[in-house]
């Protein structure tokens, strides 16, 4: 141990030679402040920079500080080749660069990087992926062992070609070589090839269960064509995100169980053909453009979510279960949702056998029971931005079981709630006692179903709550449907002055003008 | 003298924090904008920074961007509850870290990666870092030396048992 101490101080004798002979000071300079001096030591050894999270203590704070000071500890890979290797005598170095054509005189700019203390280029290593990542071994001395504590894996492959026997050994090394005692923080696969052989997809499978037993906490998954990963269920103690594109996910893979520490759920078009998806630790779900069952609606059961987002997902519209402490939802359906119908505002229409209607069979309406689908399980959101195609009921015909939104703030609505008529609009704005911002986006001209005043019981009911500061009406032209919303907004009392109009024009192209009403005509 | 100036607030009621650089800049900035700094947090909440917070290691003009980011920065925590209002500025903070981080260069970035790193400034550190690895990405180990510097201290033998002990690293 003493004689290691030695060497490092004998190499910090040379690094300040070095100084002295006016070469390299920059970067003696960073080195000298991020105080590691240990970019010459011997492989076998090295000086973790363990910074305290909480730097208790006052004022003045330099790098590292009195409780840094390096300790020295064997490498844990310490049988390898070169391990026990000397650093090179200072001739010897010489001979090497003169070897290399490379003369002192020459080099201008300083090895800066090499000088960051490890932990930082852990980070940039976890930032490359694995292929260069690993590459970066025969830089130098003091790159060859960093890849191996690495806190991230980033497996690429953006190739025409399937990924060859030479990548995935690559990547099963990775997992094989690297350090054990160093935790995996996040793990991303991302394979941009089409068509899997069945087989290759236990590929996945098996990099997945080792990236979580080196304990990752983020895992990101992104594949294309839905690819199938068969008997594989996730668990882990330490697993907080998961983020996944492109996988179909059946029954096993889906059940978060396991994961008892997930509190991120990203899915991004994947095929999600479960009956129910559940967690009762997740406080953030994403799905966007995520394939769910045309038959039947999908159980989403998220006691703990705070942040919702459920976007363009074609399907079945899911059933939302209570969430007590969301904050915000974003919900929105276009016209892939199979809950839509063209003749009914709220669904149900009398279909008949020679026009049967896909979007009101009997046990999809059936389904929405006597409490609604989505609007119940958001009730207790302070910010929502619910928008949907025209003819998508979900909507409207939860409003059947209109929940009072008792903490709501924010709220943004868009075509569907003016489809018919305004009862809709109105039927919300009644349920919403704290409301103190509304935006309507009116991008379409609002298709017209079935006349169908009065739908919802607005009458008996006041309007709106005295926290309301604004309204804003975004639309592309101010036409009747425009006028109608003014109109229907001041009978219930909201002054004309809290009602801003944003029009963006297309004629003009980047035409946008916001103005406020002062006075109308309606006829 | 210090003491008063960093005891005083601004009209928000937001007290103020003395950062003094290592050539002894003073950039007075609001707790909010200089609690991204985890380190600077932890001594906010230990009260330790009625003097001024000295940074021995951290260069003015360095400082200086640090501070930048951290001001342009600062709405992100307090604006995360209202989601409008987020999205309002979150174009603009995108423009402004692109930027930023596409004018860095040696050795500028090496040393904003430090003060970011001493600081604790995690998203800046990621964001640097990211630079980084953007630098290195699809080089040869030869390019990734050149670019940077690095001196190969291997001998030629060494480098190459090592590419032979690691041949399933290299494409060949």
């Amino acid at each position: 141990m003493q004689a290691l101490a030695g060497e490092a101080t004998r190499q910090a004798a040379a690094s300040a030679s070095v100084n002295a002979r006016g070469e390299a000071t920059e970067a003696a300079e960073i080195e000298a402040a991020s105080k590691q001096g240990q970019t010459h030591l011997p492989d076998s050894i090295s000086l973790p920079f363990r910074r305290s999270t909480r730097a208790r203590g006052c004022i003045s704070v330099p790098f590292g500080g009195a409780e840094a000071t390096p300790r020295f500890h064997f490498h844990p890979h310490a049988r390898q080749p070169f391990d026990g290797m000397p650093p090179l005598a200072p001739r010897k170095r010489k001979a090497v660069a003169a070897a290399r054509g490379r003369k002192k005189k020459e080099r201008v700019a300083p090895d800066r990087i090499s000088a960051l203390p490890d932990e930082v280029l852990h980070l940039v290593l976890s930032l490359l992926p694995v292929h260069d990542a690993v590459a970066t071994c025969v830089l130098a001395r003091r790159w060859l062992h960093l890849w191996k504590e690495a806190p991230g894996l980033s497996v690429e492959w953006w190739d025409y070609d399937e990924p060859g026997d030479r990548f995935i050994s690559l990547v099963d090394r990775f997992f094989t070589l690297r350090s054990s005692s160093a935790p995996l923080n996040y793990c991303s696969i991302n394979i941009n090839f089409p068509e899997f052989l069945p087989e290759k997809e236990q590929l996945f499978v098996r990099w997945i269960q080792r990236a979580l037993r080196c304990q990752a906490r983020v895992l990101r998954i992104s594949l294309i064509d839905w690819v199938e990963l068969p008997n594989m269920t996730l668990i882990s103690q330490h697993l907080t995100r998961l983020e996944l594109q492109g996988i179909s996910g059946d029954d096993n893979f889906l059940d978060l169980s396991g994961c008892p520490s997930l509190v991120n759920l990203n899915m991004d078009t994947c095929c999600i053909y479960v009956d129910k998806l559940s967690s009762s630790s997740l406080k953030t779900l994403c799905l966007s453009q995520c394939q769910f069952s045309i038959e039947y609606h999908i159980w989403l059961c998220f006691p703990s979510l705070v942040s919702l987002e459920l976007s363009y997902c074609p399907g079945r519209a899911p059933f939302l279960e209570s969430m007590p402490s969301l904050l915000q939802a974003i919900v929105r359906f276009d016209d892939a949702c199979e809950d839509k119908c063209q003749k009914s505002v709220s669904g149900g229409c009398d279909d008949d056998d020679d026009d049967y209607c896909f979007g009101c069979a009997d046990e999809v309406v059936a389904g929405y029971g006597t409490n609604g689908m989505c609007l119940q399980g958001l009730s207790e959101a302070t910010h929502l931005e619910l928008s949907a195609d025209p003819a998508v009921y979900v909507f409207r015909r939860d409003l059947k079981w209109c929940p009072t939104f008792a903490k709501l703030k924010t709220l943004l609505l868009d075509e569907w709630c003016v489809v018919g008529d305004l009862s809709a609009l109105i039927c919300f704005l009644q349920h919403s006692p704290i409301l103190e911002k509304l935006t309507i986006q009116l991008q379409k001209a609002p298709t017209c179903l079935m006349d169908s005043e009065g739908q919802y019981n607005t009458s008996e009911l006041p309007f709106v709550s005295n926290h309301l500061k604004i309204v804003e009406i975004e639309c592309k032209e101010v036409n009747t449907w425009v006028w109608k919303i003014l109109k229907t907004l001041t009978t219930y009392g909201i002054p004309l002055k809290q009602i801003n109009i944003k029009q963006t024009s297309e004629r003009n192209g980047s035409g946008c003008f916001n103005f406020v009403c002062t006075g109308f005509s309606y006829n | 003298m210090a003491a008063a100036a960093a005891e005083a607030t601004t009209d928000g009621g937001g007290k103020m924090i003395i950062l003094i650089s290592a050539d002894g800049k003073r950039f007075e900035v609001t707790e909010a904008v200089a609690s991204q700094s985890q380190l600077i947090s932890n001594m906010i909440e230990d009260d330790c920074t009625e003097n001024g917070v000295r940074l021995p290691n951290v260069d003015g003009d360095i400082l200086t961007m640090v501070v930048d980011y951290c001001n342009m920065h600062a709405g992100d925590a307090a604006a995360a509850g209202d989601t409008m209002k987020a999205s309002s500025t979150e174009e603009e903070l995108k423009k402004f870290d692109a930027e930023l981080v596409q004018a860095l260069e040696n050795p500028v970035l090496f040393k904003l990666i430090l003060a970011a790193n001493f600081l604790n400034i995690k998203s800046l550190l990621d964001m640097t870092c990211q630079r980084v690895a953007d630098m290195m990405s699809g080089k040869t180990p030869e390019q990734m030396r050149e670019t940077f510097s690095i001196e190969n201290d291997f001998t030629p033998e060494e480098e190459a048992a090592i590419r032979q002990e690691n041949a399933w690293a290299f494409d060949d």
